[in-house]
């Protein structure tokens, strides 16, 4: 009866001197692999014009139908490099299934995967999952 | 409504070309006709003879940038038209066309300031064995050095002063 | 016959055959540019290049005619070469732009390099720069990507006869465009659009908003005029951004009210909720408590003696005329309804033609009092199609025609008001009586008319009535018809008259718009619903609507947007548009076409089959069990299969203008013309506001200037508008544009569209 038990209890006591596998999650992270497919980035270029040019592969291409894009014309150029940029650039993040088939798409490397996987929203429901072209650009909000 | 101003010239484009009135096939005549008077084609003589013909003026206009020799743009006294065919680029006609641009001091297609000459390019003009080849008004001058070619564009300056 | 061989395929085809079209009936595809099926073979861009056998050089498919014997190849390796080489030709200078170029994914040039092509490039040099031009709101214009295959050329020269828009210089350095103008609308615009095989010439409408494969393409009926031309609706996301004419009927062109005449259906001013008056303003309801508030006002009013009346848009569907009739008949129980907004005082009468085909297969036309281009244009090219090469003669009794004139065997342009005039004088000629009195102050002269009369009998003529015609002039021309042994097509009014007519809502012999909006004015009619209308914007009388309006007790307004005639309304329910319900709609040829539903309605918008089913549930009588538009279609297609009877005249204003004045004639510019075409925001571009227009030599005489500002004077009543000249107005007298609902140009009409104007320089 006590055998077993000892013989468990040395695993235990056995692990309380070995380091840590887990990590002291959110305050420590764990590398990721360099090409982990994370969350999206829209790219500027050096001038800070936007890279997208609204050609819709990536829409097309999506196999959980996770982006919607409509384009707007850009006559002077202040935006975009090609003068077409995206008006409307959404990502269904409860659809999305991080295939990278969009960043495969892109014709002109306007959209990349970044390696970072913290997408928790707060409360309940799905709508802050809805992600806008704001908050999908380079240098969104202080970062 | 295209209404010409009643000048010497205006009128004889406009007696000239209204035998032809709604005749489509007289297009090359009219514009070859006005062109001998106003030396170019000006745009208001375009929609004139459009009107005249009754064809869209695009189709004039069409025409006229088509012919190498319709003009739309005012004309020296004497075109010299410098042959750049393969027989004449061999044989250096580049240089007499860029001594004659620099001496008269004009760009290709340019007309001086006193009127008298138009520096102009030419495919072909077919005298290939005497190349470099280049025409002045219908005179052709061949076996050109560019030194050649100025002492001739000069002589006809001198032949006017005497 | 002769007997060919393609790619090991025998077939006999009728001599004159081109390779081409051989190869498509024995279902070979050969990669064209420059051919269409609707213009004429011009071998320009030789993509088509086959081989023959035993010829030395390889032929192009689409100019050359089969011989018996040939044994042809589209498949060997020479035009294997032959096609690599040309498509890499063109990519010299075409820029690889794809992923912004709006044509991609329908690109001609696209789709061949993609089957034909070699996935390389050799010559690296910079291609040819030109600038993008934005010939106006429709097009856009960019050169660097153009094939040079004329196709646009072609089709303003071939259907158009003759266009601002050709071919400059010559070679590679060949460019394409118009020659004097900036904007560009030409009433067919949309043609030179589609025909573009690549994205030289794109729609500014459309221009990025999304690609071509995010659009669901459903099959409807354009709703602009009753040609009811087929269109392919694309939708994305319940919003209406692309109009296609891919199946080519009734006729291969269609208009640019068709094609880009559909803004309206997604513009941002649209209401989509119910609306209900309390006091000064207007407040959002339910539909629930909108159709109660409505039926209960209409049921106290009938039952407290007052009269309900219905004024509805020739533009709905037979299914909306059909319940909103049975409702306003039976549950209401009120015979005044009509359908004909535009004013005037006809019905639709059956012609003696039944196609476009049957049009242009005329000998010669008499065209009466109407600018087809600007009610039916596809029908006007048709007809100009006709008259092409002189093989038919087209005369005219039209007050400045501003397309089929330069078509015309012979034009009487009488001043306005004075077109029936003109054909009583040449129904007298035609019967040998005096004339000439008939022609003084008409500004037609005897010849025109004589050499017309003549015209007429040497030919068997097409004869075409247009919907200006009143049911004087209607009778005048029958009498023409049968003294030539033709029975007139007349043209009327909106897109779907003929339907409502044949589904009873205005039976003749019933009240006229005029005498139900006396009746409003008299207090007799105490309520009113108006249905897809701004009545100040169409009905030639805005001082008679205003009054009646404003002497109603009850107004109920369906529309899409906020108009004048809402400013007057107690409750305002949301229209739908034609894109978001379907229906039967009856062309000019009384034929029943299907409209499909795009996309499902917006909001709470409710299309009037649906109000007059709520609002007879809300009476207590419902008019039956009906769920979709189609549950209405089998008794409208009963209703379609009877015969009505019609009478052979009615009553009506006669023209007439004051003395001293400038006889003007008030009528719709183009881009003005058709349904709601004031809420399509390229259109408003073009024509931002009214003008007056008068023939450059009367202009002169009068002192004035194209461009001046002038103020027009109609019975004390002032408008400051701009002057043009245009050389088809007729001399000493003026066309004022019309159709502007923020612009209130019918105040000054009288029922009619003449009227005599004063215009003097306005004091800067």
């Amino acid at each position: 009866m006590v055998g077993p038990l000892l013989k468990g209890l040395r695993v235990t006591f056995g692990h309380l001197f070995k380091p840590a596998i887990t990590v002291k999650y959110p305050y420590e992270k764990r590398p990721v692999a360099e090409r982990y497919r994370g969350r999206h980035v829209l790219k500027l270029d050096e001038d800070g014009r936007e890279k997208c040019c609204a050609c819709g592969l990536c829409e097309a291409v999506c196999p959980a139908g996770a982006i919607t894009l409509y384009g707007a014309e850009d006559p002077e150029f202040k935006r975009s490099d090609v003068g077409k940029i995206a008006e409307v650039y959404e990502i269904d993040y409860s659809r999305c299934i991080f295939c990278g088939y969009c960043v495969d798409a892109c014709p002109r490397g306007a959209i990349i995967m970044t390696t970072d996987y913290e997408l928790t929203v707060p409360g309940p429901g799905r709508g802050h999952l809805y992600k806008d072209k704001n908050w999908l650009f380079e240098k969104r909000g202080g970062e | 409504m295209v209404k010409l101003p009643d000048t010497p010239e205006h009128n004889r484009v406009k007696e000239f070309v209204s035998q032809f009135r709604g005749d489509k096939g007289s297009l090359i005549k009219a514009l070859h006709f006005s062109q001998g008077v106003f030396g170019y084609l000006p745009p208001e003589i375009i929609e004139y003879i459009a009107q005249e013909l009754e064809i869209p003026a695009s189709h004039v206009y069409g025409v006229v940038s088509f012919y190498n020799f319709f003009r739309t743009e005012p004309m020296g006294e004497y075109e010299i038209r410098v042959c750049l065919g393969t027989a004449c680029h061999v044989k250096g006609s580049k240089e007499v066309l860029e001594t004659l641009c620099r001496k008269l001091g004009i760009k290709i297609g340019g007309t001086t300031k006193d009127g008298k000459f138009t520096v102009s390019t030419v495919r072909c003009v077919g005298a290939c064995p005497l190349a470099p080849v280049m025409v002045i008004g219908k005179e052709v001058y061949g076996r050109l050095s560019p030194q050649k070619a100025w002492n001739i564009v000069r002589g006809y300056y001198e032949e006017e002063r005497t | 016959m002769p007997k060919v061989v393609i790619d090991g395929i025998e077939i006999e085809v009728p001599p004159g055959t081109t390779i081409l079209n051989a190869a498509q009936r024995v279902g070979v595809e050969i990669p064209v540019f420059c051919y269409h099926p609707y213009l004429k073979p011009a071998g320009i861009c030789r993509m088509c290049l086959v081989e023959v056998e035993g010829m030395p050089r390889l032929l192009p498919a689409c100019i050359t005619e089969v011989q018996d014997g040939w044994e042809i190849y589209t498949n060997s390796d020479r035009v294997k070469d032959a096609r690599e080489w040309l498509l890499e030709f063109v990519l010299v200078n075409h820029p690889l732009e794809c992923p912004i170029c709006d044509e991609a994914g329908e690109c001609e040039l696209q789709n061949f390099v993609f089957k034909f092509g070699e996935p390389r490039k050799r010559l690296y040099d910079e291609p040819f720069k030109y600038p993008t031009r934005y010939l106006g709101p429709l097009i856009v214009h960019q050169m660097n990507r153009c094939v040079l295959c004329r196709r646009c050329v072609r089709f303003s020269d071939e259907a158009m006869g003759g266009t601002d828009w050709g071919v400059y210089e010559r070679g590679y350095r060949t460019i394409v465009g118009p020659y004097e103008r900036d904007v560009f609308a030409q009433k067919y615009t949309f043609n030179m659009e589609a025909l573009c095989p690549v994205g030289a010439i794109t729609s500014n409408i459309y221009r990025y908003k999304t690609r071509i494969w995010k659009l669901d393409f459903t099959n409807s009926v354009c709703a602009h005029c009753e040609v009811g031309c087929w269109l392919d609706l694309g939708e994305r996301d319940g919003q209406l951004l692309k109009v296609l004419h891919r199946r080519g009927y009734p006729s291969p062109w269609i208009c640019d009210k068709g094609g880009y005449g559909f803004e309206y259906v997604n513009h941002s001013e649209r209401i989509t909720v119910p609306l209900r008056r309390e006091g000064n303003r207007l407040r959002g309801v339910t539909t629930d408590e909108a159709l109660e508030f409505v039926a209960g006002r209409l049921k106290g009013l009938v039952e407290s003696g007052g009269k309900v009346a219905a004024l509805v848009s020739p533009h709905l569907t037979c299914e909306d005329y059909l319940l909103m009739g049975s409702f306003m008949k039976e549950v209401v129980g009120s015979d005044y309804l009509d359908y004909r907004l535009y004013g005037g005082n006809t019905y639709p009468e059956r012609p003696a033609v039944d196609s476009l085909e049957g049009v242009e297969k005329a000998e010669a036309y008499l065209v009466v009092g109407e600018d087809l281009s600007v009610h039916h244009p596809v029908l006007a090219l048709s007809v100009a199609k006709g008259c092409k090469e002189g093989r038919a003669s087209l005369y005219l009794i039209v007050t400045g025609d501003s397309f089929l004139f330069k078509f015309a065997a012979e034009h009487a342009n009488p001043l306005p008001g004075k077109e029936e005039k003109v054909l009583e004088a040449l129904a007298s000629v035609l019967g040998g009586k005096d004339y000439a009195s008939l022609l003084e102050g008409t500004e037609v002269s005897e010849d025109t008319l004589k050499a017309m009369a003549q015209g007429l009998q040497e030919k068997k003529p097409l004869i075409i009535g247009g919907s200006r015609l009143t049911p004087e002039g209607r009778v005048l021309l029958k009498g023409v018809g049968e003294r030539l042994g033709i029975t007139p097509l007349f043209l009327d009014w909106g897109s779907n008259s003929k339907g409502a007519f044949q589904m009873g809502f205005w039976s003749p012999g019933g009240e006229s718009v005029e005498d139900i909006l006396n009746k409003c004015v008299s207090g007799e009619i105490k309520g009113l619903f108006v249905s897809s209308m701004d009545l100040f914007r169409d009905y030639p009388n805005g001082t008679l609507v205003k009054e009646a309006l404003s002497n109603l007790d009850f107004l109920v307004v369906h529309d899409m947007f906020f108009t004048e005639t809402v400013a007057y309304s107690d409750c305002y329910l949301p229209a739908t548009s034609f894109a978001e319900d379907g229906g039967t709609v009856v062309n000019m040829f009384w034929e029943a076409k299907k409209r499909n539903r795009a996309f499902k309605p917006k909001d709470e918008s409710m299309p009037l089959w649906q109000v007059a089913l709520g609002l007879s549930r809300k009476w207590g009588r419902p008019l039956g069990d009906f769920g979709t538009v189609e549950d209405v279609t089998p008794l409208v297609r009963e209703r379609l299969s009877q015969v009505v009877e019609a009478p052979s005249t009615l009553g009506g204003v006669k023209a007439a203008h004051l003395k001293g004045d400038i006889p003007a004639l008030f009528e719709y510019p183009f881009y003005r013309a058709g349904m709601r075409t004031d809420f399509c925001n390229a259109f408003v571009q073009l024509v931002p506001e009214p003008y007056v227009t008068l023939n450059p030599e009367y202009g002169d005489e009068l002192g004035f200037k194209n461009g001046d500002i002038v103020i027009m004077e109609v019975d004390g009543n002032q408008f400051r508008m701009k002057l043009f000249f245009r050389d088809e107005v007729p001399r000493g007298g003026a066309i004022v544009s019309r159709g502007f609902s923020d612009f209130p140009i019918t105040r000054a009409l009288k029922g009619l569209w003449y009227r005599g104007i004063e215009l003097r320089a306005a004091k800067e």
